[in-house]
């Protein structure tokens, strides 16, 4: 089954996504070990909330390789 | 015979070679004055991870004997170069760049030192890099077993990464070449900052074995040179096909220079806000000059913009997640602790979290976002735009921050760095002038396997700029 989509919903869907991503402002430089782990899985969190915002059709299969 | 003069030092392949067929240097004496030079001159900029100059000289004498006898093997033949150390070279310690590393010895030679050492080149060194290749990220210059690579224009700056040391012996003339990784940046970033000519190959067409991994989908090997004719001699004696590498695209590449389509054929795609708009005020007058060199070719400058896509998170979670799987065992030990970025600590230990639902969800991003990108090449050759935005920054500076100031509107191809590594496009950085004293580049991209054509405009752009050949103060 094919989920259709046109090329402007995509683009719009996905400039909303990017357009959040750049508003995020970077977070101050953690103090320490536990606060750098916490900010990593943060950044982690803030990451794939974007890539959950792109929308795709079903029978998109993921990259694994590369043709000319 | 007289020991060579100084003038080598900053010579290209060509030139080498050619002194070399002419018996007026032999290959020993290049191995042991490059590899003095760099001995000497590579730990003041943090560039030297191993030396390897007697086992060069030991090979030179072999090449010597092979020219005498009038066996000439090709361009590179007596021509020597450094490797980064996550090149394996058998008996001998790669540490890449990480002090859990540091001991660490492979009994094996990677491909790609296989493969030049059977075109007559003499590997005299290991070269620093960033601890890694960068791993999921880092925050300071200093993450490096051997310090932070200082830039050959002004020791306050980086030398960029994660391949310093390779871009920093070429612009220091320590090498006439070396070779270097990039899984998102690593080549063109440190090249563009240092001032050298270098080449993103395409995935899949030089072999990565022997060479630590990153991100099996993303990393890739190519060369720094003095110029773009360089490179691409470097490059067909690289690439090829290679069973032991599973990304390998079973291609080889010939460097047809008397190919090249003409100038005026050649579309070429850009937007002007990357080199106004989103550039560094300091780097807008050499990107601007870049640009109408560029005109000046005849090539035709077309305007556009990448495919709106969320590049960065998608090539962050791939590599988070591929880096925590390769040095899982590095993070269970707890070696991973003797790191020397908090923040690559951190990120290694936080990509083991990252659910597959998510990595699969950006490698099918890639896949429509590559679809898209391709769709551009279907009336353009080219993607022009700057290798960085601007100069190197001041060592110590956080990397990881960014200028205070608001987004332009239009993204242009600002995300190529990660977009054309996410494609598995080809790229070469080509320096094109000054910011202050800190040298920028420009980078052209194209098409996977389209590398002849990125080095028939960058020729023709270095016949007409001498950029390339400017030496940084005092190692002229």
């Amino acid at each position: 089954m094919k989920n259709k989509m046109t090329r402007r919903q995509l683009a719009g869907a996905i400039l909303t996504a990017t357009a959040t991503m750049a508003a995020q402002t970077a977070p101050a430089i953690p103090a320490n070990p536990a606060e750098e782990l916490e900010a990593a899985r943060g950044q982690n969190r803030r990451t794939s909330e974007t890539l959950a915002k792109v929308p795709l059709p079903m029978d998109t299969e993921p990259a694994f390789h590369f043709a000319a | 015979m007289a020991e060579p003069g100084s003038e080598i030092f900053f010579a290209g392949i060509a030139e080498l070679n050619a002194m070399l067929r002419a018996k007026q240097v032999t290959a020993v004496e290049l191995a042991r004055s490059f590899g003095r030079r760099l001995e000497s001159l590579g730990p003041g900029y943090n560039a030297l991870a191993l030396p390897l100059t007697e086992h060069a000289i030991r090979a030179a004498h072999a090449v010597d004997a092979e020219i005498k006898r009038g066996r000439l093997r090709g361009p590179l033949q007596g021509i020597p170069y450094g490797a980064k150390d996550l090149l394996s070279v058998a008996g001998q310690p790669t540490t890449w760049g990480a002090r859990p590393y540091a001991a660490q010895v492979f009994d094996y030679d990677a491909t790609v030192v296989s493969k030049l050492a059977h075109a007559g080149a003499l590997i005299i060194g290991k070269l620093a890099m960033v601890e890694l290749a960068g791993g999921p990220g880092y925050r300071y210059a200093s993450a490096s077993l051997t310090g932070p690579g200082l830039n050959p224009w002004d020791r306050d700056r980086w030398s960029g990464g994660s391949s310093s040391g390779s871009a920093i012996a070429v612009a220091s003339g320590l090498a006439p070449f070396a070779i270097g990784s990039e899984t998102s940046g690593s080549i063109l970033t440190p090249a563009a900052f240092c001032g050298v000519t270098a080449l993103r190959p395409t995935y899949g067409l030089v072999s990565r074995y022997g060479a630590m991994p990153l991100s099996w989908t993303l990393d890739k090997l190519g060369p720094f040179c003095r110029s773009a004719e360089d490179c691409g001699l470097v490059l067909e004696a690289i690439a090829g096909s290679d069973h032991q590498d599973p990304g390998s695209a079973g291609k080889s590449f010939y460097y047809v220079p008397q190919y090249a389509r003409k100038m005026s054929e050649l579309r070429v795609g850009f937007a002007a806000g990357d080199f106004t708009d989103w550039a560094d005020e300091s780097a807008r007058p050499a990107f601007q000059q870049a640009l109408e060199v560029m005109r000046g070719l005849g090539v035709q400058l077309v305007e556009t913009k990448l495919p709106d896509f969320p590049y960065g998170p998608m090539v962050g979670t791939i590599i988070s997640v591929d880096a925590a799987s390769v040095f899982e065992p590095l993070i269970a030990s707890g070696k991973v602790d003797e790191l020397a970025d908090q923040k690559q600590i951190a990120g290694l230990k936080a990509g083991l979290d990252i659910p597959a639902s998510v990595y699969l969800k950006a490698m099918r991003i890639r896949r429509l976002a590559t679809r898209e990108i391709f769709k551009l090449f279907s009336d353009l050759d080219v993607l022009l735009a700057p290798s960085r935005l601007g100069p190197a920054p001041a060592i110590g500076e956080p990397l990881d921050r960014h200028p205070d100031r608001p987004a332009p509107l239009n993204p242009g191809l600002t995300a190529l760095i990660a977009a054309g590594n996410l494609a598995g496009m080809p790229a070469l950085s080509l320096p094109c002038g000054f910011a202050g004293k800190l040298p920028v580049a420009i980078q052209l991209a194209g098409l996977p396997f389209s590398e002849n054509t990125l080095l028939a405009i960058g020729r023709e752009f270095q016949n007409r700029t001498d950029w390339h050949k400017r030496k940084p103060p005092g190692l002229g």
